[in-house]
Order: structure tokens, then C-alpha cells, then sequence
């Protein structure tokens, strides 16, 4: 997989800048996220896709299996999914076919000029931060008043890059979010929150 | 109750707030770029879960009609379409606000964004009921075989190839499988998991695609910045002078722009690419499109906001979404439990004539938000993604943790978050996506019911007038992009 994945990214780099950039990256899980991150890498990011969508196939003919035939009418629970996992599977193939004999004729769509730098990593940490922030709620850690106080503080700051003036209005939002969103949604909405 | 009573009951305190704060609150999000009408529908459907059905759905049309047309500030003024139908505006809005003239870009935007919309409210008031009419005609096949056409023609005509349009509502389609299966009583696709019982839920998985997918695209997209240009002393009510010289253009466009809109499936981004096509093929000055030409702006405005009624027209006849973005408001009517498609007329006549004159007014305070209110939008659509993405996110958390207190479901926005981000990335069009989960139990019910009826047989597919005619389209839409990709390489060889 990863040599497979070294592979494909010498055909794929542009020039040795990338390439020189792309060794600091040593495990397929790095390499794999700066790819899809990047809106200049239609390549692999459809091998990547493709890829992924037949094992979401194999997955969901797995759990068909399970489902008993049909009892009172001719096409039963299973003939959906069925029809779906191998409908994924043909047009995964046929992207990557497809991908794989524009790139031999070297008519590839990319690259596509972004204009600014883009940050990656950044939205890898505000959804780090999502992810805490529900995982902290769903398992009763903190409550929706000051978990959202602290996420929106947290994440502002994060995007906000050092800029304390920045910081310093995210967390007031936070504490209006946090505080008087609860009292919002709750007594005035009636809506229940984690 | 019909079109008059309809206005009358319109024209009261309570229904024209709702209007009201829809279109403002949608030209106000859909002027800032990042944010959208899908963003802003989704978000808002939880909170209407204790409102009247009639006032959540115009809240919702409201928010859609003002967010289409406040798409045209960004373009205009940062180039920036604020959301992805104002593409097309950009084109010739910003270089003429470059020269001098943002009033004049912005005053055409906003009356043919105004006219689009009348034009194609007048089109959905004479063309729903008699649609309605033909639509009690149809059975399961024709139903059938309808959504399949629709996901063929949306996987054609989107951004990509259609191979990954039709990948795109394929995964949709299975997304939408786990769970119950309502008609037999089994659970499928489950793998053992209790919360996986009730399925994923329509409303987190449009959280997650409309809505944190742009939060982690616009976190990766931080540093895109845009230049502002200045409204202060500019005039936004337009000439009639200046309207005369585009009669034809504003009607064509806004023609081109319903039909487009009735197709289902195809959203305004395409309505107003064809326009804008049509405009400069017409034009004689096509030399001038995409450099501050009126004509462009015209077209394009005119056209993707008579997308917006064109597209009521199958949601309201078919319960079949004209635009991705009218999956949101039809799973806000089916949470209101309001089905729509042609029974809704019999059923519920009252809300598709509140619906449809709810349509003509939003445009009418659509127009009138616009030109008092652009100056100051103006003013603050710059604002940073550091305020705007944590708070967002939190809005998704209530949103999908409200609908059955499960933390799942917030679990759900995040993961379907994830994977909209990626799959628009690798440019698979998320609209299939979004119309194949939400027609999937549609498609299953109506080709069960079919097969029963036929004792298992698919020919009536095949047998069935209408039904024939819905296949051979698809199969035509399904092959026409091969054709003229073959079509082209043998021009290439044949040039050399």
C-alpha cells in the first residue's frame, strides 16, 4: 500500500519543490491527507475515493448478507443495497480507468491554481476540536453551557492565529453562545441540549 | 383556498414576518462568501420544529429567495460569488464595479434578480396545478423511473464528470439504506449497532453536507482574502431606461432559468451558465461578456433567481427537488408532516397556494431588502472565519442533537462533514448526493409497489408510455457525455 502509494506520487509530483516537500511527509496517512487536502491532486485523490468506495461496497454486501430473503414481495430488503454496492463498484472502476488512461495521455484536468496558501492542517484542528468537543458532551464530561464556552474560545483562537484582539471577541461570543444560547434554545425554544 | 385568499392570509402581520426575516437573514448569509441558502436552511430547520408548518416553509422559501440574490453583493463587490450560482455574476459584475460603476452592476443585479423571480412565480402559479393534475395520473414505474431520470440528468450536467456525478448519488443512495426498512420490518445494514436502528437521519446528514463541509473548507481556505470595493455615493434603484435595452435578454434568461429550475435536480449554478451562454450567443456584443458588460449581468441574475420558483414547480407537483437545495426544504415538510406531490393540492391546498404566493411576495421583499439594505450589507460581509466556524458548528450540534436528543446524530454532521469536504475536493458533485438520500425511500417504496403489481416484472419500465419516456431520457443523458466525448476526439484526429 504504501510503496504502491510512494508510486503514485513520483507520477504525480510537478516539480521537485512538491517532491522535496512531500519526503518530510514519511507515513501513507500524512501523504494521503495533504493530497486530499489539495484542490491540484484530481489523480489520486479519485484513485484515493475510488478506492474507498469499493470497500464501502464490499462493506455494505457484507452486511446484505445478513438481511433474510424476501417473504411477501418479490424485491426484499436486500435487493437495494445489493444493487447499490455493485453500482459503486463498476463506477469506481470506471473512474479510476478512466483516470488512469487520461493520465497516460497526459490530459490531466490539474492543476488547478489556488491563489493563497492553503491551510490544511488548520481544518485538521478545528476538526479536532469538533470532535473533542462532541466526544467531551456525548460522555457527560462537561455540559453544552461551558463546553461551547470553551470550544468556541479554543477554536477561535486557533483560527485567529495569535491575534489577541481576535481571542479576546471569541471569548465573549463563547460566553454569549455558551451561557445565553442555553437559556435560549432551552427555556425559550424548548429544545433539548446535550 | 386560492391565489387571492392565499395573498389575503399572506398580507397578515404574522406570515409577512416570517417572509420578512427569511429574506433578510438570506440576503444577509448569502452575501457572505462561504455561507450559503443551504447552510442557512439547514441550520434553521430545527428551530421551526414548533413553528406552524406554513410559517416554517415560507421562513425557509424566504431564506432561499433572499440567499440567491444576495450571492450578487460578494460577486459584485469582492468577486467572491457569495454563493455558487452568483458565479456567473462575477464574470461581469466585478469588472464593472472595477470601473467605477458597483452601483450600476448591483442596481442590474437586483432587478433582474427581482423580474427572474416574478417571471418564473408567474410560470409556477399557472404550471403547478395542471402539473399537479397529470402527476395523480402517474403510478409507482412512472414515479420510478422519474427519480432515476433525475439522477441521471443531475450526475450529467454537474461539476466533474458524469461518472462521478452518478457515483456521487449512488453514495447517496446507499447512505440513505440503513435502518428499518418500513415496508417489510427489517433491519438492514445495521452491523449490530442499536443507534444505527433509525438510520441517518435526513437533517444531520444535510448538516453535514451543506453545512461542515464549508466550515473545513473555508478553515483550509483562510487566507483567501478579497478586496472590497467601495458603495458609498452609487445608485441601486434601476433606470426603467436602462431595463428597456434588456427586455429580451431579462425574459429569455428568466425563461431558460425556470425551465431549468423545473428539471429536476438541476440547480441555479446551471441556470445561470446556460443564460449567460444564451446571453452572449444573442448578444451582439459577445466580445464584451467578462469585462463589465451589462448584458451578463442580467443574464445570469435573472436566471438563477428564476431557478428558485422553477424548482418549486416538481417539489411542490412531484415531491421530486428541483435543486439540491430543495431537498432541504423537502425534508423540512416532511418533518412538518406535509408529503408533497400531487395529492398535496387535495390535501393540503391551503399551503401550496400560501406556498407559491409565498413565492411572488418573497420576491417583492426580496427586491425591496435588497435596495435598502445593500449599502450596509456591503459593509460587513468581510467578516472573519474565526467568529464565524466555531459558532456555526455549535448551531450544527443543536440542530442534529435536537431533532432526537442522540449525541449520534452530531457524530453523524461530523462524518458526513468529512466526507462532503473530501468529495468536493476531488470536484464529485455533492447535489447528487443530497437528492439520492433524500428520494431513496421514494425510489425503494415505488418500485416495491411496482414489482407487486406487475408480479415481479420490470417490463412495464418499458410498457408504460410515460414511464418509456422518463427511461429513454435518462439513457439518452446517460450516454449523451460519452458521445461527445468521442465525438471530440475524432474532431481532434481529424484536425491532426
Amino acid at each position: 500500500m504504501a510503496g504502491d502509494l510512494l508510486e503514485l506520487k513520483r507520477h504525480h509530483t510537478n516539480s521537485l519543490f512538491n517532491f522535496r516537500w512531500e519526503l518530510r511527509f514519511d507515513t501513507a496517512g500524512s501523504f494521503i491527507f495533504s493530497r486530499m487536502m489539495s484542490t491540484s491532486q484530481q489523480p489520486i485523490q479519485d484513485y484515493i475515493i475510488s478506492g474507498c468506495t469499493i470497500v464501502l461496497a464490499g462493506l455494505v454486501l457484507w452486511g446484505a448478507q445478513d438481511i433474510p430473503p424476501p417473504f411477501f414481495d418479490p424485491l426484499g430488503s436486500a435487493a437495494v443495497p445489493k444493487v447499490c454496492a455493485y453500482l459503486l463498484i463498476l463506477i469506481a472502476l470506471g473512474i479510476c480507468i478512466r483516470r488512469y488512461f487520461e493520465n497516460r495521455a497526459g490530459s490531466n484536468s490539474n492543476p488547478e491554481a489556488e491563489g493563497y496558501k492553503s491551510e490544511p492542517w488548520l481544518a485538521l484542528a478545528v476538526v479536532a476540536m469538533s470532535i473533542l468537543y462532541t466526544l467531551a458532551m456525548g460522555s457527560g464530561w462537561i455540559g453544552f453551557r461551558w463546553g461551547t464556552v470553551i470550544y468556541i474560545f479554543v477554536t477561535g483562537s486557533i483560527l485567529a492565529r495569535k491575534h489577541y484582539p481576535v481571542m479576546g471577541l471569541s471569548l465573549a461570543l463563547g460566553l454569549l453562545i455558551g451561557i445565553g444560547g442555553q437559556y435560549l434554545f432551552t427555556q425559550i425554544f424548548y429544545i433539548d441540549l446535550p | 383556498m386560492d391565489l387571492l385568499q392565499a395573498f389575503q392570509y399572506l398580507l397578515t402581520p404574522t406570515p409577512m414576518m416570517w417572509l420578512m426575516i427569511g429574506v433578510a437573514s438570506g440576503i444577509f448569509v448569502g452575501a457572505i462568501p462561504g455561507l450559503g441558502g443551504g447552510m442557512l436552511m439547514a441550520l434553521t430547520v430545527p428551530l421551526t420544529f414548533s413553528m406552524d408548518s406554513t410559517h416554517a416553509i415560507l421562513l425557509l422559501m424566504g431564506m432561499h429567495v433572499g440567499s440567491v440574490s444576495g450571492g450578487l453583493i460578494s460577486a459584485t463587490l469582492l468577486k467572491m460569488p457569495g454563493t455558487p450560482s452568483a458565479m456567473m455574476t462575477t464574470l461581469d459584475g466585478y469588472p464593472m464595479a472595477q470601473q467605477g460603476k458597483p452601483g450600476l452592476a448591483l442596481s442590474l443585479g437586483i432587478g433582474a434578480s427581482f423580474l427572474g423571480g416574478l417571471i418564473s412565480a408567474i410560470f409556477l402559479i399557472i404550471l403547478a396545478p395542471p402539473l399537479a393534475t397529470l402527476a395523480l395520473k402517474f403510478g409507482p414505474w412512472e414515479y420510478f423511473s422519474m427519480v432515476l431520470m433525475a439522477l441521471v440528468l443531475i450526475s450529467s450536467i454537474s461539476q466533474g464528470t458524469m461518472l462521478k456525478g452518478l457515483l456521487s448519488a449512488v453514495l447517496g443512495i446507499t447512505a440513505a439504506l440503513p435502518g428499518l426498512n418500513a415496508s417489510d420490518g427489517q433491519l438492514r445494514l445495521t452491523f449490530g449497532h442499536e443507534s444505527m436502528t433509525d438510520g441517518f437521519n435526513l437533517l444531520p446528514v444535510l448538516l453535514g453536507i451543506f453545512v461542515m463541509s464549508q466550515l473545513i473548507k473555508d478553515t483550509v481556505e483562510l487566507n483567501k482574502k478579497a478586496t472590497s470595493i467601495s458603495l458609498k455615493s452609487s445608485r441601486l434603484f434601476p433606470k426603467l431606461s436602462t431595463w428597456k435595452k434588456h427586455t429580451i435578454n431579462l425574459f429569455r434568461s428568466s425563461i431558460v432559468g425556470t425551465w431549468i429550475g423545473i428539471l429536476p435536480g438541476v440547480g441555479a449554478s446551471i441556470s445561470s451558465m446556460v443564460s449567460y451562454g444564451m446571453a452572449k450567443a444573442f448578444s451582439k456584443t459577445p466580445e464584451k461578456f467578462g469585462t463589465g458588460h451589462e448584458e451578463g449581468i442580467v443574464a445570469a441574475e435573472a436566471a438563477n433567481n428564476a431557478n428558485a420558483g422553477g424548482a418549486l414547480i416538481p417539489l411542490i407537483t412531484m415531491g421530486i427537488p428541483g435543486a439540491p437545495v430543495d431537498a432541504i426544504l423537502l425534508g423540512a415538510m416532511i418533518m412538518h408532516r406535509i408529503q408533497p406531490g400531487p395529492l398535496l393540492f387535495q390535501t393540503n391546498g391551503e399551503l401550496v397556494w400560501a406556498l407559491m404566493g409565498g413565492y411572488l411576495v418573497a420576491n417583492i421583499l426580496m427586491f425591496l431588502v435588497m435596495l435598502f439594505s445593500t449599502r450596509l450589507v456591503a459593509r460587513i460581509i468581510n467578516i472573519n472565519r474565526a467568529y464565524l466556524v466555531p459558532i456555526i458548528f455549535v448551531f450544527c450540534v443543536i440542530g442534529a442533537y435536537a431533532l432526537s436528543n442522540r449525541i449520534f446524530d452530531v457524530w453523524l454532521v461530523l462524518a458526513f462533514g468529512v466526507v462532503g469536504f473530501f468529495l468536493d475536493r476531488a470536484k464529485f458533485p455533492l447535489g447528487p448526493f443530497v437528492i439520492g438520500f433524500v428520494l431513496t425511500a421514494f425510489l425503494e417504496e415505488n418500485l416495491r409497489s411496482g414489482l407487486q403489481l406487475s408480479d415481479g416484472s420490470y417490463m412495464p419500465l418499458l410498457t408504460r408510455p410515460l414511464s418509456l419516456v422518463f427511461v429513454l431520457v435518462a439513457v439518452f443523458f446517460l450516454i449523451l457525455p460519452f458521445y461527445n466525448e468521442w465525438n471530440r476526439k475524432r474532431k481532434q484526429k481529424a484536425a491532426g
